[in-house]
């Protein structure tokens, strides 16, 4: 009996001690399989999520919310047709790293074009030096030259081209003390939805600016145009200076000299034929002694003259500085009649550092011309000479800008002048971004002259740079100091000291 | 739970770890405030952001004792025979550890106060680079965890936690190499560029799928993505669910 017992309890004892093998194998499987499933479920989750809810959930936190298109945008690509495909391929791998590139304002904008667009936009990358053909198929004729890290907008196989930098305002003054590239706005949105625009309209001009008598660029003069479907070129002052007879608009820009005899024949030649030109001069320390003889030669023949002075305002409610040459001026009222139909209204202007612009009345003439921005009846004008400042002239209104037409022409010229070019100038606008009442009276005057209709540009407004500049008075040599003595060193200190004493009244435990 | 949190949570005050850790982040966030603040604009999201890179040096200090101290010591026995689930022993040690990152927060709180009093912005995007500062503090701290359970020496548990993670922040790197890789031999196959160039794009946007680093670099910009909150979420469950598996196996393999 205890025999068998002792059999019995053997027995027992091999099945249990195989039990427990076969239950942490069932484990082992268990545990394999589960973490497998599990890790199945989560790639499953994060596929759906990202594909299906990874635009919904996806928020813009940023200052002036500047990954996320505006209503005039997104309205703008509602009322495109549904069959509508536009391509947007940036010509560079995208960067995994946007922080201090240009491309940190630009590729999660132009993921929210594709996102909003309901498949209206598409949006790609492609290197040329991976995807070579990637530049024939999008500039068949090598029109265009396409350069790496530009994007190409394509619509029914015709291209614009934008370069990152045509995207910002560009801090004018920093860029000339230190050469260094200070965005001050954002247009990002701007010039994509303008250039979207401009393809869809089929809408193009030609405009072009005179240089060699200006040290200043007009950049963002060209950005403003490019964005009212108009390419830019330039033409400079040469011996064998000619307006090539596809200009749609010719500007001078700020020139420090006259224009020289040739130029002022090619321009009056150029509005004899119906052209449209706008001037913009203003008075510095450059061309204080400038009379402009020629360019007034060409605007009296349209009934406009620039004086030789600088303007001088006297009523403190207009005056932006004590000098009295940073002032207001208010919008002439003939002017604002006029601009009801034809420009858009603004009662103000900013100008500073103007020359006069007076209408001459020629007798029995048929032009007609209107002053645009005028001083308050307190202003003087100022002659600059050697021997110092004098005043000129009674204290009265001056006008510091006008606008000159021949009605009744078939190809009708029509002349804008600025007495500054606070509306035109790559300082100003980097200083006041595109959302200055100057610079959208400026857009205005170009649309106008250009004859776009509204389909050909979208009003979108710019943005400023994200701002995280501190109070520069707040900031100072001492407060870094403690900053660093505080945060840098005497917290981790502290905790470090704390680490020694714990440790040595434990070691021993 | 509790229980396991406030002793983990206590501990880390009871010995130098926690306050070294403590020590360390604070100097690392002082250094970029500091760095931001003389230069007169102060991006906490871009501090914060930046401070993910250095997830692969505190989080290894502060997991390597979390399984690895009390196997050492004998007292891991007590987590199979109380009467605790092992998955609260788990969620007790990853739930003290991300409390020790809120304490070390702190610093970057105050750095938040002193930005603003100093005219500086502090807005929704930057509270949104804070919660996934936490996410992907989350999902190291689950890898740092699992590194801990899985062997009783706390270097070697650092050494593990540290690799993985240096893994995660390498991928965009390995991507890149892998890409190129896959050009080459997809070209010397085919000999032709496009079809090579498509092929790398694959593999390299397969691997930066996986890659938490890319995922939320976007909030540095303000982009607040729930999509990578839920990535790294999705991380850190896997690796403390495998965490749980590796305890629990014990349990049956001591029986």
């Amino acid at each position: 009996m205890s025999n068998k017992n002792t059999v019995a309890n053997n027995s027992n004892f091999r099945s249990s001690s195989v039990r427990p093998d076969s239950r942490a194998n069932t484990l082992k499987i268990y545990s394999i399989g589960s973490v497998i499933l599990l890790i199945a479920i989560v790639v499953l989750i994060n596929i759906l999520v990202t594909g299906l809810l990874g635009d919904p959930l996806t928020f813009d936190f940023s200052a002036n919310s500047q990954n996320t298109i505006t209503t005039q945008t997104r309205d703008y690509i509602d009322s495109m047709p549904d069959n509508t495909h536009i391509r947007i391929v940036g010509l560079l791998e995208r960067p995994s790293n946007l922080q201090n590139s240009p491309y940190e304002y630009i590729c999660p904008l132009l993921d929210d074009y594709e996102a909003k667009s309901g498949g209206k936009i598409t949006v790609e990358y492609k290197d040329p030096e991976l995807y070579p053909s990637i530049i024939s198929e999008l500039d068949p004729n090598n029109v265009y030259n396409l350069e790496e890290g530009s994007f190409v907008i394509q619509y029914n196989g015709q291209i614009q081209v934008i370069s990152p930098l045509d995207c910002f305002t560009i801090d004018e003054d920093y860029l000339v003390l230190y050469n260094a590239y200070i965005p001050t706005s954002n247009n990002v949105e701007y010039v994509f939805t303008n250039a979207i625009a401009r393809l869809m309209s089929g809408f193009n001009r030609k405009a072009y600016i005179i240089t060699g008598l200006q040290d200043d660029s007009s950049t963002a003069v060209k950005t403003i145009l490019n964005a009212l479907g108009c390419d830019v070129d330039s033409i400079q002052v040469s011996d064998s200076f000619a307006i090539p007879d596809d200009c749609d608009l010719l500007i001078l820009n700020g020139p420090n000299t006259d224009i020289t005899e040739k130029v002022m024949l090619a321009i009056e030649d150029y509005l004899a034929n119906g052209g449209k030109f706008i001037c913009a001069v203003n008075f510095t320390d450059f061309n204080s002694k400038e009379s402009f003889a020629n360019l007034n030669s060409v605007l009296n023949t349209m009934n406009i003259n620039i004086d030789p002075y600088i303007v001088k305002e006297n009523d403190v409610n207009y005056m932006l500085d004590d000098s009295g040459y940073s002032s207001l001026v208010s919008v002439n009222s003939t002017f604002l009649e006029l601009s009801t139909t034809d420009f858009e209204m603004y009662y103000t202007f900013k100008n500073s550092y103007t020359r006069p612009v007076s209408i001459l009345n020629n007798s029995g003439s048929s032009f007609m011309s209107v002053a645009i921005g005028g001083t308050s009846e307190n202003a003087i004008c100022v002659k600059v000479a050697d021997s110092g400042v004098t005043q000129y002239g009674e204290p009265g209104r001056y006008y510091t800008s006008a606008y000159s037409t021949i009605p009744g022409l078939v190809n009708k010229p029509e002349v804008i002048v600025f007495g500054t070019t606070d509306f035109t100038s790559d300082s100003y606008i980097s200083t006041y971004g595109m959302n200055d009442d100057n610079v959208k009276f400026f857009k205005s005057c170009a649309r106008y002259l250009l004859g776009a209709d509204s389909s050909a540009s979208v009003d979108v407004p710019t943005r400023g740079i994200s701002d995280y500049a501190l109070d520069g008075e707040k900031v100072t040599e001492t407060s870094s100091t403690v900053v660093l003595a505080v945060f840098m060193i005497s917290i981790p200190l502290v905790f470090l000291v704390a680490a020694a004493f714990v440790y040595e009244k434990r070691k021993n435990l | 739970m509790y229980a396991i949190f406030k002793r983990d949570f206590l501990q880390y005050f009871r010995s130098p770890v926690g306050y070294v850790a403590i020590a360390i982040f604070s100097f690392l966030a002082g250094f970029i405030f500091y760095s931001q603040y003389a230069s007169g604009a102060v991006s906490i999201s871009s501090e914060v952001i930046s401070l993910r890179s250095f997830f692969v040096i505190i989080v290894p200090i502060i997991t390597m004792s979390s399984f690895a101290e009390d196997k050492k010591r004998g007292t891991e026995v007590l987590y199979y025979t109380t009467p605790v689930d092992l998955f609260s022993v788990v969620a007790g040690k990853f739930l003290a550890a991300l409390a020790l990152f809120a304490v070390m927060f702190i610093n970057v709180f105050v750095q938040m106060i002193v930005t603003v009093s100093n005219g500086g912005k502090v807005g929704y995007g930057e509270w949104g680079s804070v919660i996934v500062f936490f996410f992907m503090a989350a999902m190291f701290i689950s890898v740092g965890l699992l590194a801990s359970s899985l062997n009783d020496n706390q270097i070697i548990s650092a050494i593990v936690a540290f690799v993985c993670i240096l893994l995660f922040q390498l991928l965009s790197t390995i991507s890149s190499y892998a890409k190129s890789a896959v050009n080459a031999v997809v070209f010397i196959i085919t000999q032709d560029v496009e079809a090579s160039a498509k092929a790398g794009d694959g593999i390299a946007n397969v691997i930066n799928w996986l890659d938490p680093f890319a995922r939320t670099s976007d909030f540095r910009t303000g982009v607040f993505s729930v999509s990578a909150l839920v990535f790294c979420l999705s991380i850190a469950v896997i690796f403390l669910y495998i965490t749980y598996r590796v305890l629990e196996k014990k349990r049956w393999s001591q029986s």
